[in-house]
């Protein structure tokens, strides 16, 4: 007996590696960008599959997934959740792409987003296990990422992260913005500490070097987990990391060749031996592309990245350890002696803008500028999420193309998800936008900031508070990777809803709050109870003291004494029975 | 020459409220001027704003609930009159429902004039329209399309009614009044007590005036309009707009002494300080009405001043409705203290209020202690008011009893009103008589 269950101890890991699909891709992607910056991303990709709820041993199949970011969510019973910090400002117009080319990243801060499951036992309600949820993984991530107030999750988010699974019964969506969380050291090393590989070995050596890698400008991390269901065995989870450097020096002039020894400071790394595949990508850029040389040569092939078919370059770190570990790869720009700043860059199929105009201190317009540069109308779904002090005039929304004027028809609905003040909520409003062609929608909504209790201030009230990134969703595109190979040639190059960008992001916005002078409250009770007591003393007197008359005789002068005699004092009332 | 001419053309009433309308409906079509005086705190809260009833009509058109978030806290009623009877979309017509209400607002201040001098009332018809239509309070807020302006009209149709012993117009405007702003409520006993002492001086009348009479209509008034708008949105907009009023949920600034209170105070005082801010607008209605028992308009002013100055959100509009009963009252105003004083601190307060205001919450230069500051000068010139117009009530009552008293007085008491106080001062001065406040209690 004791003999069998020890064989089956032993044995077990043996099988559940033999059966289980678990396994690991890395890869780094780098893209140069048409202003002399380059974008580098790291990807992550661990499959697993469900563990066996009878197996004796419990998370056997963590071999290569971290327990302490699958429990909690197995725990609440999470189907999806997204976590995504972003850092400093993706400069839409000069780097010709709406967004960075991680497609799931958020808007600007934190943002943690999921569908729970029901609990078909209904012992914790969602909103409950998904406290516990944000909590947990806040603390793994040292960032604050539970909500302070269940008012502060946003429900109404669904239609914009739909679920991967596809199958949204059973689910509810959470979605939690902080747009005040700033990307830092604290959230990168838990990041790589979730990795089988650690940031020791593969291509994730490359990442953990804070002091290198957070000295470059915009910045993204995050996770992506989808749980195994009973339907789904396997389960995904997926880690990002990206970044943009800039190749060329501020001042003076200089070449925008790079090479991953010159960004890292390192060599190629050697693989992690159980990753499954471990690839090294160069998207060639669209403007002079072609005299792009990279050494060493590595297998070229099309690929459609973000509504336009590019050349890829790719180098298996895997097949060529033996050519490329302790080396390095190097891009050079043939016929290019020094890097001019382009005058003009390619556009991207849509970009976004966000500012406030007709600033007050109390009020404000939230002005969108939404412009589709490509050939046909686009649907979309333009989101805001507000804190409850923001009031915005739903009856004030204007529409209108720049240089055309209004057109209301434009805007085909409104989905406004009232906040109720004064609890803590949020408001939600999704626009519905027909974007036509090579044209620019001015958006207008004008708001109100509601006056908060000294108390509901912010420790650093001067300062503002930050409001959430909008999202525009597209509605029309489609992942359509891989060219059509009968048809490749033909097609166009270009097609802007063959995309995985689905959701565009406006940069998160500062607003001030008029503040009151928080030294005040004693003076403020004593001041304004001070009115109240003089008004209640003198109605209270005129009210229940004798109103009567007296005689100044004409001759007396200013010093004399008024004759006052007791039967000249009446009262209105009942006093004349006394006379 | 020209003042004569003003006089005359003040003498006619229905000429005040041509003119009245015709200036409304002039500066009602320069839009810019509206739209600067539609975003002012002192002329509308968000209680009574225009901006926030097109807004709450906007989200009701489109199916949804205005009550159930945001901020929409204007009454039901005022909801669905201008969902389905004036729609609120038009500039031009929703410019007529304004001067149409004030113009009611001061027929009804004529109409109580005359129930309240019934024999002498020619020379002053036009005069106590025009303190009413040209005060710039009722002006500005009549332009600023507060709902101030209606709360007035329906308050003042409310008292004429009451004056001429209508008692269920009366009551039914009073119910409308109450709820829309709540406070209206307070005067309900000065008004039951104004039909009942028109029902003493006018026996041959039907109207059946019993006080539980009147008080089972006014509740039946109440609960109908409760039960319309119950059946309408349900309960949602009990605590949206009596609860806000109750409550002061909502701390934009206006210009009253609430607003700073509750922001700044700390919140596990908050309730009993509700309590004590509340109950201080009760607290008048009993001593008023027994202390006043034998003028019940002149109760009805001094507690519509006392809540026009203390409620949780007032308006310069509010102050209008006092300003306009004021008007009323010719002889209460010659026995005032220092009415000089009071109107050059309106005059102080109305640059200081807007100047300050906008150093706060629209340059962001000040903090709230300015407007603060603006509201509390405000506040306790408003409060020395009432109680001067009180005052001058006791003074005058002195002076009428002294008279009746002393057989002086009568031949004059027929006469006209302006001549009778004035008859009484001449008399008093020639005697060296005055009135004083004495420090002995009343026994």
């Amino acid at each position: 007996m004791l003999l069998s269950s020890l064989k089956l101890l032993l044995l077990t890991p043996i099988y559940a590696a033999a059966i289980s699909s678990d396994s690991f891709h890395e890869s780094l992607t780098l893209h140069p960008l048409p202003d002399g910056k380059l974008s580098v991303l790291f990807e992550f990709t661990t499959y697993f599959t469900a563990a066996n709820p009878s197996s004796q041993i419990p998370q056997s199949h963590h071999s290569l997934t971290p327990p302490s970011l699958l429990l909690p969510l197995q725990q609440n019973n999470v189907s999806e959740l997204t976590i995504s910090f972003v850092a400093g400002r993706w400069d839409q117009s000069r780097s010709s792409e709406s967004g960075p080319l991680h497609h799931e990243s958020g808007g600007g801060g934190g943002e943690v987003r999921g569908w729970l499951r029901d609990d078909m036992d209904g012992r914790k309600s969602s909103s409950e296990r998904w406290k516990s949820v944000t909590h947990a993984l806040g603390g793994l991530f040292c960032a604050g990422l539970g909500p302070n107030d269940a008012g502060e999750n946003v429900m109404t988010f669904g239609e914009i992260y739909p679920s991967v699974k596809g199958d949204r019964a059973n689910l509810t969506h959470y979605l939690l913005a902080h747009p005040h969380h700033h990307l830092c050291t604290e959230n990168l090393t838990p990041f790589l500490s979730l990795l089988p590989s650690k940031g020791l070995s593969g291509l994730s050596s490359l990442l953990a070097q804070p002091g290198i890698i957070f000295s470059w400008g915009f910045k993204t991390e995050g996770i992506e987990v989808i749980m195994p269901s009973s339907d789904q065995p396997q389960g995904r989870w997926k880690g990002w990391w990206e970044g943009v450097v800039d190749l060329v020096p501020e001042r003076g002039t200089a070449k925008r060749d790079f090479s991953t020894e010159q960004l890292f400071k390192r060599h190629l790394p050697r693989v992690f031996p159980e990753a499954e595949s471990s690839v090294i990508r160069v998207i060639k850029p669209q403007v002079g592309g072609g005299h792009l040389r990279l050494e060493p040569t590595g297998r070229s092939k099309e690929q459609w990245v973000d509504g336009e078919l590019r050349e890829v370059i790719e180098w298996d770190l895997l097949a060529e350890t033996a050519s490329l570990s302790g080396k390095y790869i190097r891009a050079t720009w043939e016929i290019e002696s020094e890097f001019k700043y382009p005058r003009i860059f390619a556009k991207p199929p849509i970009t976004i803008s966000r500012t406030i105009i007709n600033p007050l201190a109390s009020d404000g317009t939230l002005q969108i500028k939404i412009t589709n540069n490509g050939a046909d109308a686009r649907e979309a779904l333009y989101s805001e999420i507000w804190p409850w002090w923001v009031k915005g005039w739903m009856s004030e929304i204007n529409v209108q193309i720049e240089g055309k004027g209004d057109k209301p028809e434009l805007l085909s609905d409104i989905e406004f998800h009232p906040s109720t003040p004064p609890k803590v909520s949020t408001t939600t409003l999704h626009l519905s936008l027909t974007l036509p062609q090579r044209s620019t929608i001015i958006l207008t909504i004008p708001f109100t900031k509601l006056t908060l209790k000294y108390t509901e201030h912010r420790p650093d009230a001067e300062r503002g508070v930050e409001i959430p990134s909008g999202v525009l969703t597209l509605l029309d595109v489609a992942v359509q990777s891989e060219p059509k190979q009968t048809e490749a040639k033909e097609q166009s190059r270009s097609d802007a809803a063959n995309s995985g960008r689905r959701r565009i992001y406006t940069d998160r916005i500062l607003l001030d709050v008029p503040t009151p002078d928080f030294s005040m409250p004693y003076n403020v009770i004593i001041m304004s109870s001070t009115v109240m007591a003089v008004f209640f003393g003198l109605m209270h007197g005129g009210l229940t003291r004798m109103w009567g008359w007296v005689e100044v005789p004409k001759q007396a002068g200013i010093n004399s004494q008024p004759q006052l005699t007791e039967s000249e004092v009446v009262d209105e009332k009942d006093g004349l029975e006394s006379l | 020459m020209a003042l004569d001419r003003l006089r005359k053309a003040v003498q006619s009433y229905p000429n005040v409220l041509e003119t009245g309308a015709v200036l409304r409906l002039a500066l009602f079509a320069v839009p810019a001027l509206t739209n600067v005086l539609q975003s002012r705190p002192e002329l509308s809260t968000p209680l009574t704003s225009f901006r926030s009833l097109k807004e709450g009509v906007y989200i009701y058109e489109r199916g949804t609930n205005p009550y159930q978030g945001g901020i929409f806290y204007h009454s039901p009623v005022y909801l669905f009159f201008f969902t389905y009877i004036f729609p609120i979309s038009s500039n031009i017509l929703s410019g007529c429902v304004w001067t149409l209400i004030d113009v009611a607002s001061a027929w009804s201040l004529v109409r109580l004039w005359r129930t309240r001098k019934p024999v002498a009332h020619k020379g002053r018809d036009g005069l106590v329209a025009a303190l009413y239509l040209f005060n710039p309070y009722t002006l500005l807020s009549c332009l600023a399309r507060s709902t101030t302006s209606l709360d007035n009209a329906v308050t003042l149709l409310s008292i004429s009614f009451a004056a001429s012993g209508q008692a269920t117009l009366s009551l039914l405007f009073l119910a409308t009044a109450a709820h829309s702003s709540l406070y209206p409520l307070l005067i309900l006993p000065p008004l039951i007590m104004l039909m009942r002492k028109w029902k003493q001086t006018n026996p041959s009348s039907h109207d059946a005036a019993s006080i539980f009479t009147l008080v089972a209509t006014f509740i039946t008034f109440f609960v109908m309009l409760a039960g319309l708008n119950w059946a309408l949105v349900g309960s949602s907009w009990l605590r949206r707009t009596w609860g806000v009023i109750t409550n002061v949920t909502d701390l934009t600034p206006n210009v009253g002494m609430w607003w700073y209170f509750f922001m700044e105070t700390f919140e596990h005082f908050r309730t009993f300080f509700l309590g004590v801010f509340q109950l201080h607008n009760m607290i008048y209605v009993a001593p008023v009405c027994m202390r006043l028992s034998d003028d019940p308009l002149f109760a009805i002013l001094v507690l519509v001043g006392i809540y026009s100055t203390w409620k949780s959100y007032p308006t310069l509009g509010d102050m209008a409705l006092w300003a306009g009963l004021l008007g009323c009252f010719p002889e209460i105003v010659s026995n005032l203290r220092h009415p000089l004083f009071t109107l050059t601190v309106h005059l102080y307060t109305s640059i200081l209020l807007p100047l300050l205001h906008s150093l706060w919450l629209l340059t962001g230069t000040g903090n709230a202690n300015f407007f603060y500051a603006a509201t509390m000068v405000y506040g306790l010139n408003a409060s020395l008011a009432i109680v001067d117009v009180m005052g001058a009530g006791m003074r005058l009552g002195v002076k009428r009893s002294v008279g009746e008293w002393s057989q002086q007085g009568t031949g004059l008491m027929e006469g006209e009103a302006g001549a009778e106080s004035k008859a009484l001062d001449r008399l008093w001065e020639e005697k060296g008589w005055s009135v004083v406040q004495f420090t002995r209690q009343l026994s």
